[in-house]
C-alpha cells in the first residue's frame, strides 16, 4: 500500500499493520529531517509531490519490489508539507518470512523511491534561504 | 496549445507553476523544449537533467506531441 500524507507518520501503526503471523521478519525503515549537510545547517524541509504521478511511481515501487522478493505486505508513506528536525518524511515497512527477504526487499524500496518518485525537497537554511534540492549526475 | 506544468526549482526559476505553449501538427517534444528554453533561459540548466512526462506518463525518448497535451516538467527528483 503507498500513501502521500500530510499529517505526521504513524511508524508504529504502520508496522503493525504489515506484521502476520505468516510472517517471521518486518524491516521498518525511516527517514528523519537531519540538521547538518557537511557544513550546512537545515532547520526544515518542504516537500512536494507531483499529485497523480508521485501516487502512479509509488505504487510502481511497490510491484517491483513485489516482484522481486516474497513479500507479504509493504507500506510506502511519504509527507509533504513543511516538515521540522528529525520529523518523519518517509517509511517504508516490509513484512516477509524471512529476515533477508525483508532487509533487501525494504532497501530496494526506499532506494528506487528516492531514484523515480517524482517528490522534491526544498532545504530552509539557518541563514532564511530557502533551496530546492536537485541532485546532479544521476 | 499545449500547457506545461513547472515542480519545484523550475516553478522557482520560471517564476510561474504552469503556461501554454503554440502547438503545430507534427510537433516535437524536442521542440517544446527549445521553446520553454527560449521563454525562459534561467531554466535552461535545471531543464537540461529533467524529466518530462506528457499526460501523465514519463517519457524518455522524443516523440510527437498532440495537441491539448499536458506536459509535467519533472526536475531531478530529491525525496525520501
Amino acid at each position: 500500500m503507498i500513501r502521500l500524507q500530510v499529517e505526521p507518520i504513524d511508524y508504529h501503526a504502520l508496522t503493525e499493520a504489515v506484521r502476520s503471523d505468516q510472517c517471521g521478519a518486518v524491516c521498518l525503515f525511516l527517514g528523519t529531517v537531519r540538521e547538518f549537510t557537511g557544513p550546512e545547517q537545515t532547520v526544515a524541509l518542504t516537500y512536494e509531490a507531483h499529485a497523480t504521478l508521485a501516487p502512479q511511481l509509488l505504487a510502481q515501487v511497490e510491484k517491483e519490489t513485489r516482484d522481486r522478493w516474497p513479500v507479504h505486505e509493504i507500506m510506502l508513506v511519504h509527507r509533504i508539507g513543511r516538515l521540522g528536525l528529525s520529523e518523519i518524511s518517509v517509511a517504508v515497512a516490509v513484512s516477509t518470512a524471512h529476515r533477508t527477504d525483508a532487509f533487501a526487499a525494504c532497501r530496494y524500496a526506499i532506494d528506487r523511491l528516492k531514484e523515480i518518485v517524482p517528490i522534491w525537497k526544498q532545504d530552509h537554511s539557518v541563514a532564511g534561504d530557502a533551496t530546492w534540492i536537485h541532485p546532479s549526475g544521476t | 496549445m499545449i500547457t506545461v506544468h513547472f515542480y519545484a526549482g523550475l516553478r522557482e526559476l520560471a517564476k510561474t507553476s504552469s503556461a501554454t505553449m503554440p502547438w503545430h501538427e507534427g510537433m516535437q517534444l524536442s521542440e517544446l523544449r527549445q521553446q520553454l528554453v527560449n521563454s525562459w533561459p534561467a531554466i535552461t540548466e535545471l531543464l537540461a537533467r529533467s524529466n518530462l512526462a506528457v499526460n501523465d506518463q514519463v517519457v524518455t525518448n522524443d516523440l510527437t506531441i498532440s495537441d491539448g497535451a499536458e506536459v509535467s516538467l519533472l526536475p531531478p527528483v530529491s525525496g525520501g
